[in-house]
């Protein structure tokens, strides 16, 4: 813990300090800009696209990470000869998945 | 504790200069083959040798501006791109941060760091925040999908997740001779890294909706990218050899060489819109990814 503690805060430090002191020597010199209008940033008003960003990857991540327990258990198997099963356990997740997959396509692709 | 404290603050340094170097080096190859290929279609060619182009980086850095909350923004975002490089091993063949689930913490942070930072700015700065942070955001989690299916293919094809896993398996020969399947997810990779990193491939790089003046908000792309181009040299290309103790210099010359050539080859070759690229990675990178995983599980024993 001690030792993440000396990255993290290593990190903090030097980072801070060394921007700091060059902005501060750019603030200084004779090469600074002109004093500029700082601008406000605009407001972000849509959380829709975000939300919908974080749903679709961790569904997916979710929905592969369940199915790929099992076939590493079926990979095994494959091993020991039962072909038949290992193809029937790929095929339906990869089945369902696909069906998902493209039906959505179809909805949201432009 | 005092000496582990000192040890990851020496750690972070060895990290920082691994990072600093390979960035630099890469942008300084990239700027004088591109200035090369201009010339050759007609640009005068001032300032084009390596010491100019050194010469401006050094300008470029000491025109740096901004108040103090803009430093500690920059702190703070820092930390979580260190952290991920620091989980690779780098400089030996034994990682600065070694953990059990340092893989899959790996592609935690490249997807949720540009989030939080947006969260971060939109908190703070009472519901606004610049649209180079929200494009970032958006960025990472649109790779995400791809991302997560590539981690997950990967395993399945090597059966280790972690880094020094991925280390040991490659002490006689790169991933990609031992599994040359692993050469399409090594294209996916570089794919998400440079989505993820809004530079080259998709042409978003030359516009950054942010805030007036120079400052550390334009060293993030780069930084990203890097992190990525050193994954995927420790990854597929063998990391850091055990080579007369220069193993971590080695490693720097795979990740510059890499991140030249994919910078140079997707820049001359491909320039995908913003739409282009998101359908890209969903509809095209993404299914080609389940594939991957698909025959990599049906196929016991690709590695040989």
């Amino acid at each position: 813990m001690a030792y993440i503690g000396g990255f993290v805060f290593t990190c903090l430090v030097s980072t801070i300090a060394t921007v700091w002191t060059i902005a501060y020597l750019q603030k200084e010199s004779r090469i600074r800009p002109l004093s500029r209008v700082r601008w406000q940033p605009p407001s972000i008003k849509s959380r829709a696209v975000i939300s919908f960003s974080i749903i679709l990857p961790f569904s997916a991540f979710s929905f592969l990470f369940l199915t790929f327990v099992s076939m590493k258990l079926a990979q095994n198997l494959n091993l020991e000869g039962h072909g038949v099963y290992v193809v029937t356990g790929l095929m339906i997740p990869t089945f369902c998945f696909s069906l998902g997959f493209f039906y959505f396509r179809k909805m949201v692709r432009p | 504790m005092i000496i582990d404290f000192i040890q990851g603050a020496s750690e972070f340094l060895g990290t920082v200069a691994f990072v600093l170097v390979i960035m630099e080096l890469s942008f300084l190859a990239e700027e004088f083959f591109k200035t090369r290929f201009e010339i050759r279609r007609g640009f005068s060619g001032t300032g084009t040798s390596i010491l100019e182009i050194l010469k401006r980086h050094l300008l470029k850095i000491l025109r740096i501006e901004g108040i103090w909350k803009d430093h500690v923004a920059f702190g703070l975002r820092a930390v979580p791109f260190f952290i991920a490089v620091g989980l690779l091993p780098i400089w030996s063949y034994r990682p600065g941060i070694e953990n059990a689930y340092s893989f899959w913490i790996f592609g935690g942070i490249m997807v949720s760091t540009p989030l939080l930072s947006m969260i971060c700015q939109w908190s703070s700065n009472k519901g606004a925040g610049w649209p180079f942070n929200l494009i970032s955001a958006e960025r990472a989690l649109g790779g995400a999908t791809a991302l997560f299916i590539l981690q997950i293919t990967l395993v399945a094809l090597t059966g280790e997740d972690t880094f020094e896993g991925f280390s040991h398996i490659q002490q006689h020969a790169w991933l990609i001779v031992q599994a040359p399947l692993s050469i399409l997810l090594l294209i996916g990779f570089v794919t998400v890294a440079f989505f993820a990193s809004f530079q080259t491939v998709f042409s978003k790089s030359h516009r950054f909706d942010k805030k007036d003046g120079w400052g550390f908000d334009d060293f993030f792309p780069s930084l990203n990218r890097v992190v990525w181009i050193i994954f995927v040299a420790n990854i597929f290309l063998g990391g850091a050899p055990d080579f007369f103790g220069v193993g971590g210099f080695v490693l720097i010359l795979k990740c510059v060489i890499v991140n030249v050539v994919a910078g140079i080859f997707s820049q001359i070759y491909f320039s995908f819109r913003e739409d282009q690229a998101e359908n890209f990675i969903l509809w095209s990178l993404t299914p080609a990814t389940i594939g991957t995983l698909i025959f990599s599980l049906i196929l016991p024993g690709h590695r040989t």
